[in-house]
This record gives structure tokens, sequence and C-alpha cells, in this order.
């Protein structure tokens, strides 16, 4: 056994690792990234025998580890808040097929308001997906969990997946000493997946996704009966583990339960709290007690109900409210223990910390008073965040609803605001500034989750001073299509830009792209392509470079980037590239976007200093590079006619290009020479198939 | 007091982040030497901050309450004009 100082994030990977998963598929959403990418470091420094299918979006996320656990192996992936809701239909797939896949939840909360907190709107809303869930608490629990993830799922009374709920932040960021079980011995506890019901083999030809009319209704029943199962064979596998191990799990943990009057019901780390909270009350005489609730699906009604037997009070700590009724673990309590009748307080805490003193002046309060009661507990107050924005804000006038007195935006040029918190030297930010001041006030803009969002989208301080709406990540270019037939209906003759990265028109929301521009609807999009998911820390997307090193692609990306551009001149529009370092160029582009016939696509490289590592001073030299050695061409194309917008005399060798990057240091010269045929080979494409 | 915030994850304070002070990031200033400066516009323009005012005979002038120090105006002058200093911690 070796002790190692990690976070649980890579508690997470390390299960994965040591439970011998063979597929792992992700798509970058925080706070997960850092499962990824410890994920990322094991498998390509040959320490896990697995492999990385990195993602277009979650849904593929779920869809990749279902195919993987069908075809017969141990998949595994992790996810949460928008990406989670994403995953939704292939998550319900995933337990209908009977996969036993891991999906590590690092739980935040499920907008709008898009938010990165930690919350457990998105796993309780997936509570019905017929999925094992367990709650951990530390880091430890977190490894030992996943490895037993896979024992309990995959014991043949069961075949369900589970879903092992890590909070956001509060553990995916924190770091703790933990025990790393030996790989011999997990092999002994865990044995290999031979799956009976679900495989694909030549030999043995079966069919996977039946559909079901007559038996629907009977194959719900057959996942309720397994979850039911699920309970004896969670307890086995818990005793097994203790066994080998020497750690101690359950359905709940109960500490000093069996005479308390009052108890304390939580879920996950709020429940060390809770103990700590209890020994401090115990030495003051009163009979405290608290109860975790670890797994909630299966429900572990009987243990409940053993455990809060003597309790005359109840204090339950919900981090998720059921809107219209109550928080969702409160009312699961209540219905378990209705016959005995305990007076039972419900606090809702949502995302905000909690600390000691935050819950014993909860459990004052609870016994203070006689009867059971709902509170929001400590919660924000709105003054706050106006308070921050002072002297800029009208917030008089929005708390009293009178017209809203307001800079006046007439005669502005730059529609970006100043003081936006992207990094310094972003080519991303002078982008969309220029398509702003280009298109002018009469410009809607809504926009795709991203760097260009996370910077301008808070409530108190944002960064536009035109009209602006951010939806979801992947779908910008159906969004902006709803809002321009809206408008046309209106009779506001506005421009609409859907602004999006690399991954917001590339990725996750290219099909929205692509059927929003078949259908016609007079947009621009604006795709300004970094490369890489930068905002979550610089993953590898679609059109990342090739050879280009990233948090996924720590040797370098294997395959070629996707040319977007080429894919948006085949829908017959008005398509043009663009670089920072030519703005009237760009400029021109994008008058012409505004005057082109239907919709318009835009497609602009936009180094990226953090991402691309190199100093920030460079954006515009790298740009300037990227023309000269021909790794970006400029171009337009309208109904599938090419031009050349300009092109160097002599092409610079694209060593110049690579480096001053440090995403692309160590290139071996075969390497370079391979990158240098592929440009040109693109470039010699682009030039004569016009 | 009692408020409620707007529904909606609405905003109507539209420019508002013009009060961060991303000054405060910056490690190197950039210094116009106004003898070499005949202005063109080309830091301005490509000011990812749009902190650079240019205005028609008139002196180029740097916000420095919002100047990142990212040295893309240095970079890009095309006279040379501006050089990146170090700031006293």
């Amino acid at each position: 056994m070796s002790q190692e100082f990690i976070s649980s994030s890579e508690a997470a990977a390390y299960g994965a690792k040591l439970a011998r998963v063979e597929v792992v598929s992700a798509y970058p959403i925080t706070p997960n990234t850092g499962v990824i990418g410890a994920l990322t470091e094991l498998i390509e420094t040959g320490q896990m025998d697995a492999t990385t299918v990195n993602v277009e979006g979650e849904h593929s996320a779920g869809s990749v580890c279902a195919g993987a656990s069908s075809a017969g192996v141990r998949a595994f992936t992790a996810t949460c808040g928008q990406g989670m809701a994403f995953m939704h239909e292939v998550l319900w797939m995933a337990s209908g097929m009977a996969l036993p896949i891991v999906v590590a939840v690092t739980s935040r909360g499920v907008g709008s308001p898009q938010t990165i907190v930690s919350d457990l709107s998105d796993i309780m809303s997936e509570r019905d997906a017929s999925y094992l869930q367990f709650y951990t608490e530390n880091a430890q629990e977190v490894i030992d969990t996943i490895i037993m993830a896979y024992k309990i799922g995959e014991h043949e009374g069961v075949l369900l997946p589970t879903f092992v709920c890590l909070e956001a932040f509060r553990m995916t960021h924190t770091y703790e000493p933990l025990d790393v079980p030996e790989q011999e011995k997990v092999d002994a506890f865990l044995p290999p997946y031979r799956p009976k019901h679900a495989f694909y083999d030549t030999d043995y030809p079966i069919l996977q996704g039946t559909g079901a009319m007559p038996e629907f209704t009977y194959r719900k029943y057959q996942q309720h009966k397994a979850m039911i199962t699920a309970k004896e064979v969670i307890q086995e596998a818990c005793r097994e583990f203790e066994e080998i191990f020497g750690r101690k799990y359950g359905l709940v943990d109960a500490y000093r339960v069996e005479d308390a009057e009052v108890v304390v019901v939580s879920m996950g780390c709020n429940a060390a709290i809770a103990r700590g909270v209890v020994a401090k009350y115990r030495d003051k005489g009163i009979r405290l007690g608290s109860l975790k609730i670890r797994v909630f699906r299966p429900f572990p009604e009987e243990e409940i109900r053993d455990a809060l037997a003597n309790a005359k009070k109840v204090i339950v700590i919900d981090r998720f409210n059921s809107p219209g009724f109550h928080g969702v673990l409160y009312s699961e309590i209540r219905s378990a223990l209705y016959d005995f009748k305990p007076i039972i307080s419900n606090f809702i805490i949502g995302h905000e910390d909690l600390y000691s003193w935050d819950m014993e002046s909860m459990v004052d309060k609870a016994l203070e008073r006689d009867d059971g009661f709902e509170e929001w507990y400590n919660l924000f107050k709105p003054e706050e965040l106006w308070a921050k924005a002072s002297g800029v804000s009208n917030y008089d006038q929005l708390k009293t609803g009178k017209e809203v007195i307001r800079e006046d935006v007439r005669g502005i040029t730059d529609f970006m605001s100043k003081g936006l918190n992207l990094c310094a030297g972003c080519t991303s930010l002078l982008v969309c500034r220029k398509i702003l001041s280009t298109l002018g006030k009469d410009t809607v803009v809504p926009y795709a989750t991203g760097c260009v969002m996370a910077a301008t989208s808070s409530a108190a301080l944002s960064g536009w001073k035109l009209p602006a709406g951010h939806y979801c990540f992947g779908n910008v270019a159906s969004a902006a299509s709803g809002i321009k037939v809206a408008l046309e209906k209106m009779g506001k003759d506005y421009n609409v830009v859907a602004i999006g990265g690399d991954g917001g028109m590339a990725d996750i929301g290219f099909q929205a792209l692509s059927g929003a521009v078949e259908r016609g609807h007079k947009v621009i999009y604006v795709c300004y392509d970094n490369e890489a998911y930068m905002n979550t820390g610089a993953q590898r997307s679609s059109t990342t470079s090739y050879l280009a090193k990233t948090k996924t692609t720590l040797k370098g990306k294997q395959v070629k980037k996707k040319d977007i551009s080429r894919i948006m001149e085949a829908h017959g529009i008005y398509v043009a590239t663009a670089l920072p370092c030519f703005l009237k160029d760009m400029e021109k582009k994008i008058l012409k976007a505004k005057e082109a016939d239907g919709p318009a696509f835009l497609h602009i490289l936009c180094p990226c200093p953090t991402g691309w590592e190199f100093d920030p001073a460079l954006g515009i030299e790298v740009s300037r590079l990227a023309y000269e050695t021909g790794a970006w061409v400029l171009y337009e194309s309208s109904e599938g006619k090419r031009t050349i917008s300009r092109r160097p005399k002599e092409r610079k060798p694209i060593e110049e290009y690579l480096k001053v990057q440090g995403r692309f240091s160590g290139l071996t010269a075969d390497q370079i020479k391979e990158i240098q045929n592929d440009v040109d080979d693109h470039f010699t494409a682009l030039i004569n198939d016009l | 007091m009692s408020v409620e915030l707007i529904r909606g994850c609405v905003s109507h304070n539209l420019g508002t982040t013009a009060i961060n002070n991303t000054g405060s990031w910056r490690i190197f200033k950039p210094v116009l030497d106004n003898e070499k400066c005949k202005p063109c516009a080309v830091c301005s323009q490509y000011c990812p901050d749009g902190i650079i005012l240019y205005e028609k005979d008139k002196e180029v002038a740097i916000n420095y309450y919002y100047c990142k120090g990212c040295g893309i105006c240095a970079h890009e002058c095309p006279r040379d004009a501006i050089e990146m200093v170090r700031e006293g911690i």
C-alpha cells in the first residue's frame, strides 16, 4: 500500500486505473478536467493500459463508454453540470442496456444561470436514471468506491451503471493524504469483466438495444429489481472490501445515533462536518448524532429507519431543492420515517459553503423549535452583488422597477467593455471587439460557452454594450436562428452575430451550426478558433493542430485539424477566413457577411498565449506567421466559388510558426517535415481546388 | 432590506466590467516615447483590450487602469516607440 497526497479528481483517476478500466471517454467541463487530466497522464506515461477517447460533447462521451461497455470492456467517464444534462439521454440508455459503466460526477449546478459552483442539481436530476448512486466525502472514499462500483455494478444480479459523486471544488480541488490500494489486492477483489449478457462476438452474434412496446414497463421492473438486489450486493462488497483493505463502508454511515435525540442527516463532505459538530455537542451533554446517506440509490430505507428509530428531531441538509416542493433528501427521509413522525427540519444550502459554525447554528435552531421547518440557509444577498458594481450600477432603478437610466449607446464604437477578465494578449477579445465595432449598434449577439462567455456574463459585471445573450455550449447557432426569426416577425432589422469558439462551433455546436445554416437564417456565425478548450485549461478540440500538445494530448495530437471552413463551404454559403493581424481584411469580410443574402460563416484563427504557450506580446506576430507560412490561408467563398484574399509571395518554412509556440516544443525533424508536407498539401488544395 | 434579483438571469447593467482594475495584473508597463511616435493607430487597433486611445493629430494615450501589459502594442509599433518597462512590486 502506498501513501499519496492527491485530490479527489486524481483519486477518481487512480480508482479507474486500479479497476483496470480499458476505455475512458470524456469531454472537458470544469471541474471534471482534473479527473481527465490525471487519467491522460496515467495513460500517456504507460502507467495505465487504457484508451482515452476525447470526444466533441458529453452526449458522445457517454455514448463511447456505453459502446465500449456493450462490446465487453470496462469503461469510465466523468462529467457534471450542463454536461451531465447533455448526457441525459445516453445515461438512461446505458442503464436500460444494463451496461455497468462508472461515471464520476464532479457535481455542480445546472443552469441557467450557468455556473461552476458545487451543487447537486446535476446528479439529482438523474435520480431516476436507474444508476447506483454513491456520495463520497473524501479522496480515500472516492478511490475505494470506484473500485467497489465496478464489482457491484457488474454483479450478475445487478448489471447497473454507477454514479460516484465527488463534490465540485470542495473535493475535486482539495488535496488529501490517502492510501492507494495495491494492484494485486484490487485484482483479487475485482476480477476481470467477462459479461455474459452484453458483448460483441462474431462466433456468438447478439443484438443490443432492442426496442420495447409490450414489455417496456417489465424492463423498468427488471431495473427496479436489480436496484433492490444491489442493496445486498453493496453490503456484501463492503464486507469483502473491509476484509481485504481494512476500511469499512456501508449503505449509510451512522455516527453516535444509537442514543441520539437529534440527528443531522447529510450527504457527501457535509457529513464530515456533522461528525465534528456531534462530538462537540456530546461534550456539552446534548445527545446529537450524524447519519450520512452514502448510497442514495438504491435508497437504504431500512438502515435509515433503524438509525433514526429513536430520534425525536431530525435535521436534513439538502444541497438541491425540488422547485415547488422540498429538498430532495428531505422528501426521501420524511417518506422513510412517515410512521415514526419525528420533527424533521430541512435546511437547503445549495452551493453555499458550510462550516462547522453554520451547522451548529442549524442544530441550535432545530433544538429551540418544536416544529419542523424549512430554511434556505445563508442565502445570498442580492445587495452584495450590486455593491460589487457600485458606482456603475443602476441597481436602484432595477430595485424599484423604474425605467433604467443608462449610458447612451449612440455614438459608441467599441461595444465590448473594458476590464474584461480575459488573459493579457487575448486575440479572441480583439476579434470580438472588431466584429462588433464593424457591425455597429443594431446588432444582437448570442454567444456560446467559452473564454469570452466566462469573462462577460456576470449579472453584476457584464462585458457587453449591446444586446447579447448566452444560451448553452452547443446550441448557439440554433438560439441565434430563433432570435433572427423572432426579430423578423417584430420587424426589427438587426444583425444577428453568433459567436462561438472552436468547441461551440466545430465540436459540440457543430450539429446546431450545420442545421441553422442549412435552414438559411440570415445570421453571421463567427468561430474564433483558438484550437483547443482554453476556458477549461487547454484540452484538445477537433480543430487542434496536428502534433500540438494539450492537456489531453500530452504527446501531441495524433490526428489532423478538422477543416471547419471547408465543411461550411459545402453548405453553399458565404464563408471567409480571417486573421487578427489583417484587421482591414477582416473588416471587409465582416461587412460582406452582413450584406450576404443568407447565412455567413467567418472562421478566424485566434492565437492564444496561454494555451499555445507563447509570449503574450506575440499574438499578432503568431497570426502573421500563420499567414506567412501558409498554416492559415486567407480566402473567401460564396456559392461554391473560392477566391484567395491574399497570399504570401514566398511561404516561410512552417518551423518559423511552430518554434515560437510551446505547444509544439520537442518536435523531431521528421515531424516538422510531416507538418510542412501537410501545410503544403492544404495550401495547394485550397488554391487549386477553386 | 429585502430585495429581489431581477428574474431570468438578466443583467441590465451593460459594460460594468469597466470597474475591474485589470491594470493591477501588469508586470511590464508600455511606456510611449512621444518623440518617436508619429501617431499611426497601429497600437490602438491591435490592443486586445481597446484601451489605447488614438485620435488624429493628438498624442496617443494608454489607459493604465486597464492595461494588462501584454506588450502587443510595443511589439507591433512600426517605430519602436513603445518600451515595456518592469514595474515596481
